[in-house]
């Protein structure tokens, strides 16, 4: 059984209620959802001043996609991974498609087993 | 302009005046066997009077020879060959006429003409031009020959009867079968550069038709991954909001209103923003979409505001928050009784941004005191309002009843519903 114990995860993601949603799932499992951002230029903020292990993204924020965001994480070697409306990766820069991505709604065992295995814990 | 030239202006000039130069040559053909057939019958019909001697077989030879060379017509020569053919005839015709008028034949007029008008006949494929030289000097070497042999008193009407007619016949004759096989090859060249061009022009027409399907093909493929993309957020939201009910819900009868309702405003909202094509959805139109509802008489709900328009990412968050604000006071509030008021304000500033401030106000209600804890509802006003559109919204529970004050920034450019 994968825990999150300890685990500071930053959630990127514009609906508010699913976001929620989100944080209430993780810290179900021991992670602490050290914010949770309805934009870029908010996640970027929060990624300058608190500690990250690992990121969930939305890609299609309102005004805009997360590429940015997505290669600032890169740089910053903190995990992510992408959760999508989206079928297929295609909205994604061939950069970015090598990263996690799940199907929204989100199924709570495979994001929890996806971001054990990015914070090797499994 | 030659006929072969004014056919030239197809595609296939080339192939054009090939084909033009092959059917002459066939009539050439046509002709000079008609004039050894001539030459034959002639042979025949002066035999009683004919001294036997050279004229017979070399008019013979003469009509093998035209034969032979018309016959092996060479495709990549043909100018040439007629070029031959011309003088092979003209000279092997000049000199049976000298040799027979010499020796008084009388029949070597005829040969002469008709090798003449034989010779005339083989330049056919050259063009009308060189036909015409070519009947001319036949005509003056006849006149010659005609002029210069002693009359033979008793067949000399046999003469011009014999070779004038035929010459002038095959003349006839060969005019009028250039100008009929010219007009029919005219005829076929036109009808089918008239083809050619329509056949382009259907081309280009059914080019620019599949270009057009393509890209409807296109805006069709875009769109189908866009509906996937909001129905799977939308399975997402309607998710959300049920885990975040059964949490709030002390009973299933509690969790089943509270769902109904919240997928119902969503469902209202969702509608009115389709009906406008997910541009802007106008504040007033909202209001009475979401609150609506539950009036329970017209004097219940009083509405003062400036109408504005709002985004779709907006009038989710607004709306959102209105629907709890309206749930809250059916249930519990001003709605809830027949005495009690709602007054809505609402009014847009324009300073730096358009900013909406609505003020939601109860009066005459039930008491209501502060909830010692915060469910789900307030935090639908509240917390998300807050997050989804960089606002605020502050909800105050005083003794005449609920006050909720929303101040947002609007943004017309704010997304598009996804």
């Amino acid at each position: 059984m994968t825990t999150l114990d300890g685990v500071r995860v930053l959630v990127v993601e514009d609906n508010f209620i699913v976001a929620d949603s989100l944080r209430s799932l993780l810290s179900a499992y021991g992670g602490t959802v050290v914010s949770m951002a309805p934009s870029v230029e908010a996640a970027l903020s929060v990624l300058a001043s608190e500690p990250i292990d690992v990121a969930i993204l939305d890609i299609h924020l309102k005004g805009g996609t997360v590429d940015g965001l997505a290669d600032r994480l890169v740089e910053r070697k903190v995990p992510f991974l992408f959760i999508t409306g989206y079928g297929d990766d295609t909205v994604l820069p061939e950069r970015l498609r090598g990263w996690p991505r799940l199907d929204k709604p989100v199924e709570p065992d495979l994001l929890l087993a996806t971001l054990g295995a990015m914070i090797g814990r499994s | 302009m030659s006929p072969s030239a004014e056919i030239t202006t197809g595609s296939a000039p080339d192939l054009a005046e090939d084909r033009f130069l092959w059917e002459r040559c066939r009539v050439g053909c046509v002709v000079v066997m008609a004039g050894i057939l001539v030459v034959l019958v002639g042979e025949f019909a002066l035999r009683p009077w004919q001294r036997p001697g050279i004229t017979t077989v070399q008019s013979l030879n003469l009509a093998v020879l035209g034969f032979c060379l018309l016959v092996a017509r060479n495709p990549a020569a043909r100018r040439l060959n007629c070029v031959l053919c011309f003088i092979a005839f003209t000279t092997t015709a000049l000199a049976i006429g000298i040799v027979g008028v010499l020796a008084a034949d009388p029949t070597s007029p005829i040969v002469v003409l008709v090798g003449l008008s034989m010779g005339t006949a083989v330049l056919v494929p050259w063009g009308a031009r060189y036909q015409f030289a070519g009947v001319l000097v036949a005509t003056a070497v006849a006149i010659w020959t005609l002029a210069s042999i002693r009359p033979h008193s008793d067949e000399f009407w046999l003469q011009p009867v014999g070779s004038v007619l035929p010459t002038f016949g095959a003349s006839v004759i060969v005019a009028y079968l250039l100008r009929r096989q010219r007009m029919a090859v005219v005829a076929a060249e036109r009808e089918r550069l008239a083809r050619e061009g329509g056949l382009r022009e259907a081309n280009m027409r059914l080019e620019v038709e599949i270009g057009e399907h393509e890209k409807t093909e296109e805006a069709l493929r875009f769109a189908l991954l866009e509906l996937d993309h909001r129905v799977k957020n939308t399975l997402a939201t309607v998710q959300a909001i049920a885990e975040q009910t059964l949490e709030n819900s002390s009973s299933p009868a509690e969790f089943a209103e509270g769902l109904r309702g919240r997928i119902r405003a969503m469902a209202r909202i969702h509608t009115a923003l389709a009906a406008h094509r997910w541009g802007t959805l106008g504040l007033r139109e909202l209001i009475e979409l979401v609150v609506g509802p539950y009036r329970r008489h017209d004097a219940g709900v009083a509405l003062a505001c400036d109408d504005a328009a709002l985004s779709a990412v907006e009038a989710r968050a607004v709306g959102t928050a209105l629907h709890e604000l309206a749930t809250n006071a059916a249930k519990y509030g001003a709605l809830s009784t027949a005495e009690g008021r709602v007054g809505i304000t609402a009014a847009v500033s324009v300073t730096d941004e358009r900013r909406l401030r609505l003020v939601w106000r109860e009066r005459n209600g039930p008491t209501v005191a502060e909830p010692t804890r915060r469910g789900l509802g307030t935090k639908l006003i509240e917390a998300a309002l807050a997050y989804e559109s960089g606002g605020t919204a502050c909800l105050s529970f005083e003794e005449g009843g609920v006050r909720c004050e929303i101040d947002m920034p609007l943004r017309v450019d704010c997304g598009d519903g996804r």
